[in-house]
């Protein structure tokens, strides 16, 4: 028996991200596969529940996304009840989500982006990680961790609770936001502000000009583009329409309770996961010369569908963002530089809101009764439109549940980018572990959320890349697991 | 260990000399026995120098932070689910050497290297990091609440465990 130990995961829901490389004769790429797996039983676990219990249990499904899958719930209930929350319990809604946007932003640029940026693709695992970056720069390291902390304390007083909330509920929020408790976050929030600002910056003028070759050509495909605007076209994270720009840049806009009409899912006999595809492009095809119905979520697609920002420091990002690579821009790895230009918004926002009189009104909900009804509720979860559709019997029990995650709308734009990614770096056979590093910086773009329920104490294991030859035989294993 | 300034505000699972973190997922079954462990030690008082964390599915941002951070426990307790094959439900410690380290990329935090950071909190930050699991006695195919009777049992033994060994005198006064 092995010394090592290997601690087999506990969850059913496998965390893999299978690659599978078919070559041809010649040695070349010939077709690729990317499969993840979904979760699986959630529809099941729901049915019969109250559907007013979903908000709180949908916090488990993920454990980085909690307060996105909390609020989608909740507007979904509204939906479902039939209600509008008051103001206050909007907007306390809106609080939260800006909030944990932050957090969620400066953690995957410093944790997963940072390293590729600053330690370069063709480096090392060894040095090529977080820690290398904050051994040489530890002020760099108590900042980040100083940011997330306030992002944590002002979610602990806004909902008293930040890894699994409770305090969005059908027909508002539960808990009322005294003065006393907004003038502690204001200088919170301006804090985290002047963090977002030095991010962005430092990313500006460090980081991105050294990989202006990488941004060009890594994963690069040509696809649509989904995210929620406000009526004038401003970009939204909690509220707003759908808007669904095609690569040329025109646009089709809906409500969330409206997504079946414009979106339709498309299943490949190889993959759980779903394909989901804008339904009047055509023909699903991930074709990368001819790609149809492909549309992409997630912090670029909302830069790109936003006619502007709704903050000032934000919206002077954004210009220059858009000055540079127009619209839509297509480079994957633009999606590090768009969830900069969020977390700048995100900040301001917060403090926007929390300068708002209306914040800490005491009418935060209406009272709600059940009933047999269909509810959709959609916010902007960091890593793509979250989807949460609910139907209930009279008795207000579920009887039906369907979820369409930020992660699945990049399904299809996933495998895009990995067959260009190998495309592009196997001729003739020829490949080593830097065709894995460089296949793994294209998919981290997207920063997908691979398997929301597994956790695994071992951290086993991301990415296994199968090359196989003409005949399908597979010829060499690519893993980064044990 | 650098003492805190005066104006800086750190988390718990920073800034306490006994960070307790419990890993799962309350839907999966017996995945949820470190949550529910977690329920059990909160229920009572928990000593001024220590923490509880139910971390749920989220614990790498937790462990993210420590990393980070100038300060940090002494010493990190982390209670979690395993399918070792042994008995169900029985209780025990895995010597942090004896995971491997292995060589993976995080696409992102979901599958960020758990055991990479642990071995960084001891190897780099001083942090002493023991690990606590219950064997499961299977795990559902799809979602449930339902945890197996071995497990449940285990619930209370190891909340016991725990506090014996580790909540009733400060990690400050222990020798490394």
């Amino acid at each position: 028996m092995s010394k090592t130990i290997t601690i087999a995961p506990v969850s059913r829901i496998e965390g893999h991200a299978k690659v599978t490389i078919q070559l041809d004769d010649a040695g070349n790429v010939a077709d690729t596969q990317v499969n993840v797996v979904e979760l699986r039983g959630f529809e099941k676990f729901c049915v019969g529940r109250p559907v007013e219990e979903l908000p709180r249990i949908v916090t488990s499904i993920c454990g980085v996304c909690p307060w996105h899958h909390h609020l989608a719930s909740a507007k979904a209930n509204d939906a479902v009840f039939g209600v509008t929350p008051p103001p206050t319990g909007t907007k306390l809604r809106d609080l939260s989500q800006s909030i944990a946007y932050c957090s969620d932003k400066i953690l995957h640029f410093f944790f997963l982006a940072g390293p590729d940026l600053v330690m370069g693709p063709d480096a090392d695992y060894s040095v090529r990680n977080i820690l290398g970056v904050i051994g040489a720069d530890p002020e760099l390291g108590r900042k980040v961790v100083r940011a997330r902390h306030l992002g944590t304390q002002m979610l602990g007083i806004v909902s008293g609770k930040s890894i699994h909330p409770v305090t969005a509920v059908p027909g508002g929020f539960s808990k009322p936001l005294t003065e006393a408790e907004r003038a502690k976050m204001l200088p919170m929030a301006e804090e985290v502000l002047e963090f977002a600002r030095f991010a962005i910056a430092f990313a500006k003028e460090t980081l991105f000009p050294k990989y202006v070759d990488e941004i060009e050509t890594l994963g690069v495909i040509e696809t649509g583009f989904l995210g929620t605007v406000t009526a004038n076209g401003t970009l939204n994270v909690y509220d707003g329409v759908l808007r669904l720009m095609k690569a040329d840049g025109s646009y089709e806009e809906f409500s969330a309770s409206q997504y079946a009409d414009f979106i339709a899912e498309h299943i490949e006999p190889w993959s759980y996961l779903k394909f989901p595809y804008a339904k009047k492009w055509g023909p699903f095809s991930m074709d990368l010369d001819s790609p149809s119905g492909i549309y992409r979520t997630n912090a670029l697609a909302r830069i790109n569908v936003a006619d502007r920002m709704a903050t000032p420091l934000a919206q002077a990002e954004f210009e220059e963002f858009r000055d540079r690579y127009g619209r839509p821009a297509q480079q994957t790895l633009l999606y590090n530089y768009a969830r900069l230009v969020e977390l700048v918004y995100n900040a301001e926002h917060v403090i926007e809101l929390l300068r708002d009189p209306e914040i800490t009104g005491r009418e935060t909900r209406v009272p709600v009764t059940p009933r047999a009804a269909r509810g959709i509720g959609c916010v902007e979860a960091p890593r793509g439109t979250l989807i949460h559709e609910y139907e209930t019997d009279d008795d207000g029990l579920v009887t039906n549940v369907n979820l369409i995650v930020g992660t699945t709308h990049n399904n299809a734009p996933i495998n895009m980018s990995v067959r260009q990614a190998a495309t592009s770096l196997i001729h003739e056979g020829s490949y080593d572990q830097g065709t894995l590093n460089r296949i793994e910086m294209a998919i981290r773009a997207y920063d997908p959320c691979l398997s929301c329920a597994t956790h695994k104490l071992d951290g086993t294991l991301p990415v296994r890349v199968d090359i196989l030859d003409s005949a399908g035989e597979r010829v060499a294993r690519l893993t980064n697991t044990a | 260990m650098r003492e805190a300034r005066p104006d800086e505000i750190l988390p718990d699972h920073c800034a306490k000399d006994l960070v307790v973190l419990c890993c799962g997922n309350m839907l999966f079954g017996d995945d949820g026995f470190g949550p529910a462990v977690a329920a059990r030690l909160n229920a009572e008082p928990i000593p001024e120098w220590a923490a509880v964390i139910d971390a749920g599915t989220g614990v790498r941002e937790l462990l993210f932070d420590m990393v980070l951070s100038e300060r940090r426990p002494r010493l990190v307790v982390v209670v979690d689910a395993v399918d070792l094959g042994r008995q169900p439900g029985s209780v025990f410690e895995i010597p942090l050497e004896r995971i491997p380290r292995l060589e993976v990329s995080e696409f992102s935090v979901h599958q960020a290297p758990t055991s990479n950071l642990l071995k960084e909190l001891e190897d780099q930050g001083g942090v002493r990091v023991v690990v606590i699991v219950c064997q499961v006695a299977g795990m559902p195919e799809e979602m449930t609440e339902a945890m197996s009777p071995a497990v449940r049992d285990a619930i209370g033994r190891a909340a016991k465990t725990i506090a014996d060994r580790f909540l009733r005198e400060p990690a400050s006064a222990r020798s490394p």
